[in-house]
């Protein structure tokens, strides 16, 4: 059964409130759910993403319809939740709202692993078709988001999502985002 | 796992510098519907590729090949429930009534191009850009969808809705709009500052909140949330509100709202109608998705005024724990019944148009109309020089004074606090449809009973 993958990663100048709605996300998703729920669960999300994105900074998203490709990418995130692979490992301090020289970030991730020739992969395919140029603009990626209502969980055989950080004072710092391994983000324009 | 839930989290990270999980459909992983579905030919073109630069995949299939599968197959059967805009998205809008008609009631003589429909979700978009992330514009780009694949119970022929939809005009429109109007005026900032701490929702009938819409644009910017496609058999008869977009598309291409100004979002007071019967009817619910207070709050506002149709109507249950969230947060929120925006004069016939006839006011009287300042201090009143102040309405409002009350209901928690994540009912939203059991190919909507798959007595569940 071949596979196709949508993938997308936000990077957010901190605010608290917006961490505070992420992280509930993730805490609320049920351990088990239905399709309907699950589909619920992501619009609810999205909202979200499509309400702050005016503070997002960098980003990236994906989409291969190579099966191994997609199984390789797949992995690849959830290895990276697992492993803390782009989380710090030790905490950055208190964020300082008010000292503006040292911005901090949180970056959310999404990943589905969708059935491959679906009506969901055919909808992503579409929702991802977007020229060359416009793949780093803000407004590709709210044409993404808001048109993730799409995915049919029935096709979609896997789906993760995290949030960096959990806890405020291990937010990601503007070093943290200069390091060769979130190469991979970025900046929107 | 089990039928109804079948993603179960796998994987999970709980560490202060990082937090997620992953889900897994174990049921995707022991059957292979794609390698089994004869019916439907999955063409991959220059794999692996990024779609942003170019890839083409293609999912081909033709109602008689599909056709062909199920009525040479030995298959049983089985009903399952699927979001009723994905199934729209990809069957077309008629799904499984591609023989029925939508009524329109109002038709509107007016000239009108169909071509223009092309670009009704440009058109209908906020004027600013900051609300852009709010617009919700899958009604707006129904019109234009062409079918994606071919039911096997549906004709091979497609009517794009375009070619069946008519602008209308009501009365109800006409006075919607004058009270549209008489808001706007209200919202002038040239007389009246503090309005930008405002954002202001029309959750009228769809036509109606339509036509308000296209009367305040000329103060406040119109953010539309239609989140459904019309359906010959729906429970939400948005086509009329569509038609109604259709009808006030030039104004509102005409981009008239001023830069910045206060946004307008704009519900369909019937997204949540009453559903019972999924034979009859197609389940194209939804429900209001307007920004929470702390996303409000980035935008510099504080204040929300929602207009219901009378002064004694409430926020619908969708909007409960969202409306009690934003009390609690400290935020000020009042009602406005609609029809406290009247006219001392009946209102014209539809046949004047929308530029003649009657002017509305607050309290309906020019005398009472800059009241509403005082009932709503989020302004002050405005008094040309050399008139007398406003006058107190002679009618009893209580919007001013209402306050959101917390309610359970399949659309909110009942919690005192309210809720950012407020509950959808299971099954909200959807459509039953046939699948084959075996291959888990979706043969059409279970409401459609021209299917070759109906000679099977072996349904489950619906």
């Amino acid at each position: 059964m071949e596979r196709t993958i949508f993938a997308m990663e936000l990077c957010f100048r901190w605010d608290a409130s917006l961490h505070q709605t992420l992280r509930e996300h993730v805490k609320s998703h049920p351990l088990a759910l239905g399709h309907h729920e699950k589909w619920v669960a992501y619009r609810n999300l999205e909202s979200d993403l499509l309400a702050h994105l005016e503070r997002v900074e960098r980003g990236c998203w994906d989409y291969f319809n190579d099966d191994q490709r997609a199984k390789n990418d797949y992995a690849m995130w959830v290895h990276g939740m697992m492993t803390d692979e782009t989380a710090r490992l030790t905490p950055s301090g208190p964020v300082d709202a008010y000292r503006g020289d040292a911005p901090r970030y949180l970056t959310f991730t999404v990943a589905f692993l969708v059935v491959q020739g679906t009506p969901t992969d055919s909808a992503l395919f579409q929702l991802c078709d977007i020229p060359e140029q416009a793949l780093w603009q803000r407004a590709s990626f709210i044409r993404i988001l808001q048109g993730l209502g799409c995915v049919n969980f029935a096709s979609v055989e896997s789906d993760l999502m995290y949030l960096i950080p959990r806890d405020e004072d291990w937010s990601l710092t503007s070093e943290d985002l200069s390091q060769s391994k979130f190469e991979y983000l970025r900046p929107l324009y | 796992m089990s039928a109804e839930e079948p993603f179960e989290r796998d994987e999970h990270v709980d560490k202060p510098g990082i937090i997620g999980a992953r889900w897994w459909q174990e049921g995707l992983a022991q059957v292979d519907p794609v390698a089994r579905r004869s019916a439907l030919k999955g063409i991959l073109i220059g794999a692996g590729a990024l779609v942003g630069v170019g890839t083409v995949i293609a999912l081909a299939s033709s109602s008689s090949s599909a056709a062909q599968k199920v009525e040479g197959a030995d298959e049983d059967f089985k009903t399952d429930q699927k979001p009723a805009i994905d199934m729209q998205r990809e069957y077309g809008w008629n799904f499984g009534a591609t023989t029925d008609a939508l009524v329109f009631d109002g038709k509107s003589t007016a000239p009108f191009d169909k071509a223009s429909l092309a670009s009704l979700s440009l058109d209908l978009v906020p004027a600013n850009a900051i609300y852009a992330p709010f617009f919700v514009r899958s009604l707006l780009e129904a019109p234009t969808a062409l079918r994606k694949t071919t039911p096997a119970g549906d004709p091979d022929t497609f009517t794009p809705l375009k070619d069946v939809l008519v602008p209308i005009f009501t009365a109800a429109m006409d006075a919607a709009y004058r009270r549209g109007k008489a808001l706007a005026n209200l919202f002038d900032a040239a007389h009246h500052d503090g309005t930008k701490s405002i954002a202001v929702i029309v959750d009228l009938p769809g036509p109606e909140a339509v036509a308000f819409a296209a009367g305040a644009s000329s103060a406040l910017d119109p953010v539309f949330l239609f989140d459904n496609w019309p359906h010959p058999k729906g429970v939400v008869a948005s086509h009329l509100a569509l038609a109604a977009c259709a009808y006030y598309q030039p104004l509102f291409a005409a981009k008239s709202t001023p830069k910045p100004a206060p946004p307008l979002f704009v519900l369909d007071r019937s997204r949540l109608a009453a559903y019972s019967d999924d034979a009859k009817q197609f389940d194209n619910r939804y429900v209001g998705r307007v920004p929470s207070t702390p996303t409000l709050a980035k935008l510099g506002i504080s204040r929300v005024l929602y207009i219901t149709p009378t002064d004694t109507d409430r926020e619908l249950d969708d909007l409960n724990d969202d409306f009690v969230y934003t009390v609690k947060q400290g935020a000020q929120l009042k009602l406005l019944g609609a029809t406290t925006l009247a006219s001392g004069v009946p209102v014209a016939t539809p046949d004047g148009g929308a530029s003649d006839g009657p002017q509305y006011f607050y309290g309906g009287d020019p005398t009472t109309h800059e009241w509403f300042w005082i009932d709503y201090p989020w302004s002050t009143p405005y008094t040309p020089k050399g008139q007398k102040p406003p006058v107190e309405p002679t009618f009893t409002r209580t919007g001013p004074s209402y306050a959101p009350i917390a309610r359970p209901s399949p659309f909110s928690t009942g919690a005192m606090s309210g809720s950012l994540t407020p509950p959808r009912p299971i099954a909200f939203g959807t459509v039953p449809v046939v699948i084959a059991a075996t291959t888990g190919v979706i043969l059409g909507a279970k409401m459609s009973r021209s299917g070759s798959w109906t000679r099977s007595s072996s349904w489950g569940g619906g």
